[in-house]
């Protein structure tokens, strides 16, 4: 008996008692073939970064959960022969089980559909990634923090000598670095190892010369 | 790279937080890796170390297969 993760889409437009009939006989079929499901999570319905059947959100649920090998079959041509499964994933679980438990994850993810496309807003759902450069909200010191971090962006010295192209932007955010990272330091050994805490205002990290392809 | 210059040396992220397991639900996280047009930024570049770099790159891959991510997105030209 292995731990495995299976994180599935359903197609949302359907009413939530039949995306509630889905998800059970999922875990119904797990639970009945030997398996036990460990962890549940539902993360609702959200935007996808591409059209998939035409839809443009989804579903999506997660589950972990113990199970013999062979009933990753069944599982899998459940998902497949089933017309409500728009994407399904299927993987050896590789996560921390305890960290699992922690309620912090679902918070999060309950997040809505985008609302408005340009509001640089601090987080954001899945979807397509905004192309215009976002003013940098400098509004939590958290957030300088959190874009700060070294190996993320523009390497200071770097960046300033082959700075043609590059807009004048990063450079009053470059004389906080120093302040920052030491503070990230301190930051890093808080509770969360993940990277996640503060909301990220980060520009998309383009800025660097080797991926200008203009 | 003719020009000679000093780089800071960049610490891996993950090696820094201690990070282990790179989940690919964690759109967050992965997209700090990922350029404006969906394309996935070099280790050089995001100075991650090897291991997390593959961890990184699996973890990627399987979001754009469950549309957490996109293969590629539109940029303005």
């Amino acid at each position: 008996m292995r731990l495995y993760e299976t994180t599935f889409i359903i197609n949302p437009q359907t009413d939530d008692a039949s995306i509630d009939r889905q998800v059970k006989d999922v875990t119904d079929l797990i639970a009945n073939r030997g398996g036990e499901v460990v962890h549940e999570n539902r993360m609702g319905t959200r935007h996808m970064a591409y059209a998939i059947d035409g839809l443009t959100q989804g579903y999506y649920a997660t589950l972990v959960f113990k199970a013999p090998a062979e009933l990753l079959t069944s599982l899998e041509r459940h998902f497949r022969l089933g017309e409500a499964y728009l994407r399904n994933l299927t993987i050896v679980f590789e996560g921390d089980l305890e960290r699992l438990k922690e309620p912090r994850e679902v918070e999060e993810r309950a997040r809505p559909a985008p609302r408005t496309p340009r509001a640089g807003r601090p987080d954001r759902p899945f979807g397509r990634r905004e192309t215009t450069p976002r003013v940098p909200e400098k509004t939590e010191t958290a957030d300088e923090q959190e874009t700060e971090t070294p190996a993320e962006t523009k390497p200071p010295v770097a960046d300033t000598s082959r700075d043609t192209k590059a807009p004048v932007e990063p450079e009053p955010q470059r004389e906080t670095a120093t302040d920052a990272v030491a503070a990230e330091e301190t930051k890093v050994t808080a509770p969360e190892p993940e990277v996640e805490p503060a909301p990220e205002p980060a520009k998309p990290p383009e800025n660097y010369p080797e991926d200008e392809e203009l | 790279m003719a020009e000679m210059r000093i780089r800071r040396r960049k610490i891996c992220r993950f090696c820094e937080n201690k990070i282990d397991y790179v989940d690919y639900k964690n759109d967050r996280l992965l997209r700090r890796f990922v350029n404006e047009r969906g394309k996935m930024i070099p280790r050089r570049v995001s100075g991650n170390c090897a291991k997390h770099q593959r961890k990184l790159t699996r973890a990627i891959k399987r979001a754009r297969v469950m549309a957490i991510m996109a293969f590629a997105s539109e940029s303005f030209r």
